[in-house]
């Protein structure tokens, strides 16, 4: 119970400082999806259905404060922890540091992947909208987010292992 | 029941809700929900932006400052002996009054708004703003900032809430000429979110560094004479009958809080 309180919390905080925060303080931090990280962090203490309908609530929310076709947002979200989660029960399996450090990764690019997929799909409905374009600035920003995103996902972990003792002990089952 | 079919329920569920969402929202049904929600989210919008709000000229020293500041100051000084009506209409009392005063020199209608939110995504330049449809903002109003400055074109538009995509998006694109040279036309586009750039100048025209450009009125919905930015650099390659000019926008992103939505063009 306290375990999915606190969850609930992170996504919530780091909901809010993706939207309202980060932007304004224009740190290095920008563009860096806290809300990818916090998701896969979710999932890995074994909580998917928070992490599923966190995706769900926070692409809402965030499609409501973007020029992007309304969805896209969601349906990226959604599909970054529906794949991750796939990755991590079929392939992963492990909470290893390099494990969850190539989720992170994973998350990453797919979740970039599929908001340029969807909100091309919406441009390509609506010619009025907006959508990233795929031009080699595209690809230089996936490399900077994941490369900060690393850095991030690495200070986290270690803040979780040293604050958090059920992380370690959580059993198979519980996924 | 297996873990594996209640993993694949949830995914039917949450495809499903997906689903709805977007259909709803595209249908009006969501509506009253989205118009609460950005009700809720709009004062930790605004909460931040006071609390984190930074001067625009990070990472320059005091020198260089002063240096900026004694040139904006020679350059409003001259803008304003060119457009006599604009400078007895001006009040340099607050950027809401300076808005207004700008509005009524140019006789022209707008809706005073407050930035929520900014673009999380460093490769799209946008701003969300509080006003929306029930005040009189439709997509395609130019947004304005201090006397006439135009920091963007609403894109999306919400009952209460607009998208304005900023000026040095690499989508956005002005017609465009020089305040000193109506012959000297061209189109402007934002390059990178940083700067601006302007192509299409006739190459018998000259430019010099320092002139303004602003808005020639040929897109629709937009009026003449919106400052779009300051030349930086002209770039002309020999033989070519067309030039190009670097501009400086004269508003800093990080800095619009308070910004006007035109309604008449």
């Amino acid at each position: 119970m306290m375990r999915r309180l606190l969850l609930t919390v992170l996504l919530l905080t780091t909901l809010i400082a993706s939207l309202f925060i980060l932007p304004v303080i224009q740190t290095p931090l920008l563009g860096t999806n806290l809300f990818v990280i916090a998701l896969i962090l979710c999932m890995l203490f074994g909580q998917s259905t928070i992490a599923t309908v966190g995706a769900v609530v926070g692409g809402a929310v965030s499609d409501l404060l973007s020029a992007l076709p309304f969805g896209s947002i969601t349906f990226s979200y959604v599909a970054t922890i529906v794949i991750v989660h796939w990755a991590f029960r079929a392939r992963i399996t492990n909470r290893s540091f390099p494990a969850y450090l190539s989720l992170v990764a994973m998350g990453t690019i797919l979740f970039s992947i599929s908001v340029l997929l969807a909100a091309s799909l919406g441009k390509f409905l609506d010619s009025s909208m907006v959508a990233p374009e795929l031009t080699s600035a595209f690809f230089v920003s996936i490399v900077s987010l994941l490369i900060r995103s690393t850095v991030i996902a690495t200070i986290v972990y270690f803040l979780v292992r040293a604050f958090g003792r059920s992380y370690a002990t959580l059993s198979e089952h519980e996924f | 029941m297996t873990t594996t079919s209640n993993q694949r329920r949830l995914l039917i569920r949450t495809a499903g809700v997906v689903a709805f969402l977007i259909l709803f929202h595209y249908v009006g049904v969501l509506r009253p929900i989205e118009r609460y929600t950005l009700r809720l989210l709009s004062p930790i919008g605004k909460a931040s932006l006071a609390i984190f709000h930074r001067s625009g000229h990070e990472g320059l020293s005091p020198a260089e400052l002063r240096q900026r500041v004694t040139m904006l100051e020679e350059r409003v000084a001259d803008l304003s002996v060119k457009n006599v009506r604009l400078e007895q209409a001006l009040d340099a009392s607050g950027e809401v009054t300076q808005q207004q005063a700008f509005l009524q020199a140019k006789n022209l209608r707008g809706v005073q708004a407050q930035t929520i939110a900014r673009s999380p995504d460093p490769t799209i330049q946008y701003i969300v703003s509080d006003a929306g449809n029930s005040r009189g903002v439709r997509v395609g109003s130019p947004a304005i900032v201090q006397n006439g400055i135009v920091i963007g074109t609403v894109i999306a538009v919400d009952d209460e809430s607009s998208r304005i995509l900023l000026t040095t998006d690499n989508r956005s694109t002005f017609a465009a000429v020089f305040i000193d040279n109506q012959l000297a036309q061209g189109s402007v586009s934002g390059v990178r979110g940083l700067s601006l750039r302007m192509d299409l100048i006739p190459i018998s025209e000259t430019i010099r560094e320092g002139e303004i450009a602003v808005t020639s009125g040929v897109d629709p919905n937009i009026s003449p004479g919106l400052i779009l930015g300051e030349v930086d650099r002209v770039e002309k390659q020999q033989g070519a009958i067309l030039q190009s000019a670097s501009l400086r926008p004269l508003y800093t992103a990080s800095r619009i809080d308070t910004l006007t939505i035109l309604t008449t063009p």
